[in-house]
């Protein structure tokens, strides 16, 4: 599902990650690591939101090659989501519904587990960090990637929302086929979700357990 | 210590924030003005200032300009009280009335400074010529707006739920939406509006006084032809911010499935709305002040500078102020290509330009 092939990251001449090969079936992994290992910047790498040298291919499509096929196939929710403040919530799932051909159904469906209906109507200015993050969580479900990478998805969210997450997580691998990538400091019960395998970060490069 | 902790917070982030736009204008106050009306700077401002005490209707147009400032001041310390890292001004609200009241009447006093710095010399002049009335109006106007502006930062302090005055845009249609250019016009009109207006109010106000008042000679044309180009340039800064605004909150857009063309397009139709008053001011003098051909010139010319201002923030700009030299440099090649006469060419060379550092840079920019 997921190859990466000889990559390697550096910021302002700093070498931050160096992954020869890596090759992923599909399932769901959890990206651990140490604070300042790289673990958001490999999954901005494998979203296409920050450059790189080497490859990544998603399903053989590949990122350099066919940077739109490639898009179509990820997805990616931000561990601190930040949104213009006059934007409502409306709108920005409208705006990412039309791009990603997402039916009404679906966002029925989505809006209605993340329980946000009732503010989206309102400027994301005046949302909670919670708010706002079960925001970015939605948009990130939205229309049919086949992989979706979530930075901490657990992070500010409140308990029952943490706790039904995962029953999301498992009925998009179940009905769909969706992939799933995710870090996270916050350990997940292993009877919420199954993790396929653990991904280590340490020393610039990426390990699997 | 809580003064200066007051104005250290709002004052220094004000001008850092503004920067951009303060140089531009004292740009067109200093720089510009005098030489284009071919007299010195000193007896420019003091006509300037004698035009403004003496006639009424010119001197409210000017207070109405000072107030759009006071509500820029205002719109500037709300947002900062909004921040978190500003948080600990609320402190402020624990202080007595009388000593906060005075010290937020200190701040506002500094972020007027720029205002004040004219209303000065313009009551040195006022004085001077002995019209007591106007010069003393003008003193109390400013003063009770800084005064009134004071009192409004205090009752935010003590209500953080009060209302904001915030401006709500409604957006009719659906479909539009669901463009990324929604996102730009709206960061314009919204968060930006007084930039803008500076920003348009310079450029079509010098093309259409210029133009209106040119001999037509080669020289005029020329000399049109660099103030327009400094005003486009002007834009730089909005473009900058407007960037600053795309990669902190709508950075995701670059991950969405959505191909270089499109994206392309969305800035191209998003700058020639921005481009429209000058596109409107330029009908306005065609045909009697402007040739077809030399109409289509200043259009091609100002679009294909504002897509290459917008192309060239893909380039790693670790600051604005060496983004802002290489604007700089633009403006010289415009002044070599006028008097190459080639500027045709330099409008599809800088259309090309454009084009080719979007496709080549937008994936790769961190």
């Amino acid at each position: 599902m997921l190859i990466i092939h000889e990559v390697s990251k550096t910021y302002a001449y700093t070498p931050i990650l160096d992954i020869p090969s890596l090759h992923l079936e599909k399932g769901i992994y959890w990206l651990q690591g140490i604070n300042g290992a790289g673990k958001t910047t490999l999954l901005r790498m494998i979203a296409g939101l920050s450059p790189f040298k080497g490859d990544i291919l998603i399903d053989g499509i590949s990122l350099h090659k066919s940077p739109l096929a490639y898009r179509r196939q990820v997805s990616w929710a931000d561990a601190e989501p930040l949104y213009p403040h006059f934007i409502t919530g409306e709108e920005m799932l409208a705006f990412y519904c039309s791009i990603r051909k997402a039916s009404t159904t679906q966002v029925d469906h989505l809006t209605g587990f993340f329980g946000i209906r009732s503010y989206l109507a309102q400027p994301i200015g005046s949302y909670s960090n919670g708010m706002v993050k079960r925001l970015s969580l939605l948009l990130a479900f939205v229309g049919a990637p086949s992989l979706i990478l979530l930075d901490e998805p657990l992070a500010t969210l409140d308990a029952d929302a943490a706790h039904t997450f995962p029953h999301l997580v498992r009925e998009y691998r179940r009905d769909r086929g969706t992939s799933f990538i995710f870090s996270s400091h916050q350990p997940i019960a292993a009877d919420m979700l199954t993790v396929n395998k653990k991904l280590i970060i340490a020393d610039r490069t990426i390990q699997s357990e | 210590m809580n003064t200066h902790l007051l104005i250290r917070s709002l004052g220094r982030t004000y001008y850092r924030q503004n920067a951009g736009l303060f140089a531009f204008l004292v740009f067109i106050m200093v720089l510009a003005v005098g030489r284009a009306n071919d007299v010195g700077l000193l007896e420019y401002h003091y006509s300037l200032i004698l035009g403004i005490l003496t006639n009424p209707s010119f001197l409210a147009v000017v207070a109405a300009a000072w107030l759009l400032y006071a509500w820029k001041c205002l719109r500037f310390v709300t947002g900062i009280l909004n921040r978190q890292e500003y948080s600990f001004l609320y402190q402020f609200s624990l202080i007595d009335t009388p000593a906060a009241w005075w010290q937020l009447v200190l701040a506002q006093l500094l972020l007027f400074l720029p205002v004040w710095s004219y209303v000065l010399i313009m009551l040195g002049v006022g004085y001077h010529r002995k019209l007591y009335l106007p010069a003393t109006a003008v003193l109390l106007f400013n003063l009770s707006v800084c005064l009134l502006s004071a009192s409004r930062y205090l009752y935010l302090l003590r209500h953080p739920d009060a209302p904001r005055w915030a401006t709500r845009w409604k957006i009719p249609s659906v479909a539009w939406k669901k463009l990324y250019l929604n996102f730009l016009i709206r960061y314009v009109l919204i968060v930006r509006p007084f930039l803008f207006f500076v920003i348009k109010l310079y450029s079509c106000g010098v093309l259409y006084l210029m133009i209106s008042n040119s001999s037509g000679d080669g020289d005029d044309r020329g000399m049109n032809i660099l103030f327009y180009s400094f005003g486009l340039l002007g834009h730089g800064v909005l473009i900058h911010r407007l960037k600053e605004m795309e990669d902190a909150r709508i950075g995701f857009y670059r991950g969405l499935p959505m191909g270089l063309g499109a994206r392309f397009c969305q800035y191209a139709v998003f700058y020639f709305l921005i481009f429209l008053p000058e596109c409107i001011t330029i009908a306005a003098l065609t045909p009697a002040h402007l040739t077809w051909s030399d109409a289509a010139l200043y259009i091609g010319l100002g679009y294909s500078i504002l897509l290459l201002l917008n192309s060239l923030l893909l380039l790693p700009f670790h600051r604005i102020l060496n983004y802002l030299k290489v604007v700089g440099c633009i403006f010289f090649i415009i002044f070599l290509a006028l008097l190459m006469g080639v500027l045709p060419w330099l409008c599809l060379f800088f259309f090309i330009l454009s084009i080719a550092i979007f496709f080549s840079r937008y994936y790769r920019v961190e």
